[in-house]
């Protein structure tokens, strides 16, 4: 019989020094001082990631530093600026790498430039100089200039919604002092392996459901003689959806030092590709680059309830036998199991060796709507807490997006009737937290006893295009083009009537105008909700177009 | 028994050697660990040994960390720094002796570092060996990882660059444990579509993914995370659970904040006076942690109150009464659900327990100790166990997730760190190119093509961009990604120029030493 052993050991009193306790001598080869002059230029320890930072807790004050100290040292704050300042001097011996551009009078650490629409650049240093390209890629004028489209207009378009970046948070913010600037040595290798960087290809590499990064291979060269040809005298970043021929849903102007950007994305689990490019002066458009397509994670929970088991094959080695043997390889395919509606029931025979049973001893098809919906509360539980608790920071994320945590509290019961949905499991959604145009987080609480319900709601989105070099006003304001001259707003909807006169006038003062004219009169039948809105949306009027 | 409880400790560090350095600051990370973490898990788990406790627990040990604690430089160093920190306690012992509760913790300190060199010195500085033999005893079920903790979804486009992640990892831990991996722990959880497939070929069984990764999955799994799903190429994924992580990762209100706890931040490095303990610092004139500290964090804006480990450990029996009511709790409500009995995997950072929350390995063995003995409501066991009683699961293609901040990628791929990845994309093409131009090599050859395979691993570290961003050590990870494809871009000149440096080969091997039976042809 199990004894019980939960007691709690406490250390034993302190004890006199052992006799084991030596004092090291220095030697030959272990000196017991370390000269200064061999110390790494290193930091302060990392802070692993995740780990439960204790309470933030403010630094001693020298008063009670004084407790043990009468002459305290410096604060690990101080201490780590100070060890900052140590990466910037430190000096080494570098194992050299080759230079493919000796010779040229260059110096350029290319670093990367983010874009501002999503955050402000990382302070670095930069310079600039001019390297000669090496890899050669797609001339301009070796392209067939496109059929110029002047009404190339983005099937969707969302401004305002690039997903922000998370604060900083976690255990590392005790030793997050800022961005340091590299040594000499690192600015030079870095610059070295940029000039190595000249394929010529765009990636896409899809990040979250509702952000792709793109990057390309281009040497300051190649870049300077496009935007050299260039219209705008800058390239464009078009993200195309489904393929080449796809519909573009984004298109962002870069700057001429960017290697890489950001892209919001409306659609989770949708393919894209991202094409590099630029407008001549006569409107022909330039393609660079165009990458391969990638699929954004989808970002709910799947509508396929099929259910299929399997069967693992047993393992290679014996289960913790502790004994030796050689590797050996399995390749059985796994054996599916037919469902079947057996004998199984609520309960398994829990100790059952589940390899005894024949492959066609399934489980329980019978799964029950009532389990289903247990199941969901037992999860949905968890997930909105999960918000609150979690080991991804999402507390931070949250209290950044709204404001704080009493908001967070305040909103607790609500968020656990955020999203509607056949199953509260899609509540994981732990993108959801961003606000994503395509989940936008206003809070609309349904039927608590999770009965049918039905939330409705409805956006407005104006949008069109023109001559880059185009004045157009709305509602009385000049609004400000994209540089490849098109437009768009995005606007709640509420019941009521609106109108946005739009006109466009040309360099030559030719003139196109509209008379936009919006109403909604909604009639409900029954118990109707507003299904959620991104709260920063204001109505169609002449003073919310910025 | 209605329902069981699988344990996962994710013990990694990024591999950190310097042998051009006396002393280097950031090797400390790993005698930290070991003080703190690798070797009280190792007494633990002994302890549970001798008694008969069968409560195994799941323990990834990385390819690098294994690297480092077989290191022989790396091993010297620690061994030294364990002397420092003997003799720092004794000196305490003396400095403090009018301060009864400082003197007794400085006693305690002394204690503990001479039980720990004991240790240390005991098992022939074999820590890998001693984790062995635990797992042979069936203790614990070690797994590997991605060789260097890459993201393995970010090479999703080079599979050479997945392959050899896994396949390295796979060899490796051949090499540490006489055994073939059964599972892995995919750096940051962090999977999608594909990534199964290299398992399967690595002959790995079983991996874990973030909750989302199954809520998420396709087809929607019946049991939720409460049951391993099986991938399209018969791998299976084991979802985390919330609630278990919640109660002990949330910095907010899980238990390591408990004010009875040791203070992470107040260390006499820090804090005396620097004349006196800088022989005791990781770094010579920079002041950083040494291990003894004496104060717990107390809580709201009052001064620290000195440590009291009477009642720190009477906390810890709290929680881990606490956690083990919420897990019988728990799985008897999940168990009134479903139709099979429900698992809970609970995974955490193996450096939490110690390191971070110092009183962290008593709580585990007081949990398990009152799991093992007090209740029936579920067993502890490990996956591989889960699946030799319930080989049979719901096929599903798990959803791709993360368990990083945001859930995807977001924490290794910002602002902060996206000037790697083209970088990366490059170099992994060039090594391609190599793997499959030298199909043949000489010596020389072979040796420049390994070497080239272990900078690109190295620099393919998921550690790196985290620390970009989290800021902790921007400056030194940042140079790690450049000296590591500057090293490898040396080598790819060299090799495809017909002419290597021995000289200088034979410098970078002595600097980025690990895997020394790598596979260069998995590149290929």
């Amino acid at each position: 019989m199990k004894k019980k052993r939960t007691d709690i050991n406490v250390e034993p009193k302190p004890k006199k020094l052992s006799s084991r306790v030596k004092a090291v001598q220095p030697t030959a080869e272990q000196p017991l001082t370390i000269q200064a002059a061999t110390e790494s230029a290193g930091t302060v320890p990392r802070e692993r990631k995740r780990a439960p930072r204790k309470k933030a807790e403010v630094p001693a004050s020298p008063a009670v530093r004084g407790a043990i100290s009468a002459s305290p040292g410096d604060s690990p704050a101080t201490q780590t600026r100070k060890i900052r300042r140590a990466i910037a001097e430190k000096k080494e011996t570098p194992i050299e790498m080759p230079d493919r551009t000796a010779g040229a009078s260059v110096s350029a650490p290319r670093l990367p430039t983010p874009p501002p629409a999503i955050s402000p650049p990382e302070p670095k240093l930069k310079e600039q100089g001019a390297g000669q390209p090496e890899a050669p890629i797609k001339s301009p004028a070796a392209s067939p200039p496109l059929p110029k489209l002047k009404f190339e207009i983005p099937r969707i378009l969302f401004e305002g919604d690039e997903p922000l970046l998370p604060p900083e948070s976690g255990p590392g913010r005790k030793f997050a002092i800022g961005p340091v600037p590299s040594d000499a040595r690192t600015l030079e290798t870095e610059r070295r392996l940029q000039q190595r960087l000249a394929s010529g290809k765009v990636t896409l590499v899809p990040r979250d459901p509702h952000c792709v990064f793109v990057s390309w291979d281009l040497t300051d060269e190649q870049q300077q003689s496009y935007v050299a040809e260039a219209a705008q005298r800058q390239f464009l970043l078009r993200l195309r959806l489904h393929n080449t021929a796809g519909p573009i849903v984004h298109t962002a102007s870069v700057t001429r030092e960017s290697r890489h950007w950001f892209v919001p994305v409306a659609q989770a689990g949708e393919t894209f590709i991202a094409e590099l490019g630029f407008y001549l002066p006569d409107g022909a458009w330039i393609s660079i680059a165009t990458s391969a397509p990638a699929r954004t994670p989808s970002a709910t929970a799947s509508q396929d309830r099929t259910v299929r088991f399997a069967e693992m094959p047993p393992p290679a080695r014996p289960q913790f036998s502790g004994q030796r043997q050689p590797p050996l390889e399995y390749r059985e395919p796994i054996r599916a199991v037919a469902p079947a509606a057996t004998d199984y029931g609520r309960k398994e025979e829990r100790r059952a060796p589940a390899r005894q049973q024949a492959p066609s001893a399934g489980f329980a098809t019978e799964w029950t709507a009532a389990q289903e919906r247990a199941l969901d509360e037992i999860i949905s539980a968890v997930v909105v807490r999960q918000e609150w608790f979690d080991s991804f920071q999402l507390v931070e994320v949250l209290e950044h997006r709204r404001g704080g945590r009493e908001v967070i509290q305040g909103k607790l019961a609500e968020m656990q009737f955020e999203l509607p949905g056949p199953s509260s499991a899609e509540l994981i959604s732990v993108e959801r937290a961003k606000e994503s145009v395509s989940s936008p987080s206003g809070v609309e609480e349904r039927a608590p006893d999770r009965g049918f319900w039905f939330n409705v709601n409805a956006e407005l989105i104006i949008y069109g295009a023109t001559e880059p070099t185009a004045r157009v006003i709305i509602g009385g304001r000049q609004i400000k083009l994209r540089p490849d001259g098109t437009f768009s707003y995005r606007f709640a909807l509420p019941d009521g009537q609106f109108e946005l006169p739009a006109e466009a006038t040309s360099v030559d003062e030719d003139r196109r105008r509209a008379e936009l004219r919006f109403s909604r009169h909604t009639t409900y039948a029954g118990e109707v909700g507003a299904h959620p809105q991104d709260k920063e949306l204001k109505i169609p009027a002449a003073e919310n177009v910025a | 028994m209605e329902g069981y409880l699988s344990l996962v400790l994710h013990a990694h560090l990024p591999f950190v050697r310097h042998p051009e350095h006396e002393k280097f600051l950031e090797e400390n990370w790993l005698y930290e660990a070991i003080t703190e973490t690798y070797i009280p898990l190792l007494q633990i788990l002994e302890k549970w040994q001798a008694e008969g406790i069968k409560a195994p627990l799941t323990l990834t040990l990385t390819p690098t960390l294994c690297s480092m604690l077989l290191d022989p430089l790396l091993q010297d160093r620690y061994s030294r720094r364990l002397e420092q920190m003997i003799e720092l306690a004794e000196k305490e012992i003396h400095r403090t002796h009018w301060e009864q509760r400082l003197n007794s913790l400085a006693f305690f300190y002394h204690e503990r570092f001479e039980s720990i060199r004991a240790y240390y010195l005991a098992c022939g500085r074999d820590l890998v060996g001693a984790f062995r033999r635990l797992q042979e005893a069936g203790l614990v079920e070690i797994i590997t990882c991605a060789a260097t903790h890459a993201l393995l979804p970010l090479l999703k486009d080079h599979p050479p660059s997945l392959r050899a992640q896994i396949l390295v990892a796979r060899d490796h831990y051949r090499s540490c444990f006489g055994l073939e991996p059964r599972g892995i722990w995919l750096p940051e959880c962090a999977y999608c579509e594909g990534i199964d497939a290299v398992l399967r070929e690595a002959n790995l069984r079983w991996f874990f993914v973030d909750t989302h990764g199954l809520l998420h999955a396709n087809p929607r799994p019946r049991y939720a995370m409460f049951a391993p799903v099986i991938t399209p190429n018969g791998v299976a994924a084991f979802g985390r659970d919330l609630e278990s992580a919640r109660q002990v990762w949330s910095r907010h209100e899980g238990y390591p904040g408990d004010p009875r706890y040791r203070d992470f931040y107040r260390d006499v490095g820090f804090d005396l006076e620097h004349d006196y303990v800088k022989t005791y610092l990781p770094g010579t004139d920079k002041r950083g942690f040494t291990g003894l500290k004496y104060y717990r964090i107390t809580g709201g804006s009052a001064p620290k109150e000195p440590y009291d480990r009477k009642a720190a450990l009477e906390a810890t029996d709290l929680h881990a009464g606490h956690f083990l009511d919420s897990r019988i709790a728990q799985i008897q409500k999940i168990g009134r659900v479903l139709d099979r009995s429900p698992l809970i995997v609970a995974p955490c950072d193996a450096e939490l327990f110690g390191h971070w929350w110092y009183e962290g390995p008593e709580f585990l063995d007081l949990f398990v100790r009152k799991a093992f003995y007090d209740q029936k409501v579920f067993v502890l066991l490990t996956p591989e166990q889960y699946l030799e009683r319930h080989p049979s699961n719901q096929m599903a293609t798990p959803a791709t997730s993360s368990w990083g901040e945001g859930g995807y990628w977001g924490v290794w791929l910002n602002e902060k760190n996206a000037w790697i990845y083209p970088h990366l994309a490059a170099v992994q093409e060039q090594m391609t190119e190599l793997a499959r131009r030298f199909e043949r090599p000489g010596l020389l050859q072979e040796r420049a093509l390994k070497q080239a395979g272990r900078e690109l691993l190295l620099a393919q570290s998921s550690d790196w961009p985290f620390i970009l961003r989290t800021g902790t050590s921007p400056g030194y990870a940042r140079q790690r990604v450049t000296d590591h494809l500057a090293r490898f871009s040396l080598l790819y000149d060299q090799l495809m120029g017909g002419e290597i440096d021995e000289l200088q080969l034979a410098k970078i091997e002595a600097q980025d030493k690990l895997f020394p039976e790598i596979d260069y042809r998995y590149w290929q």
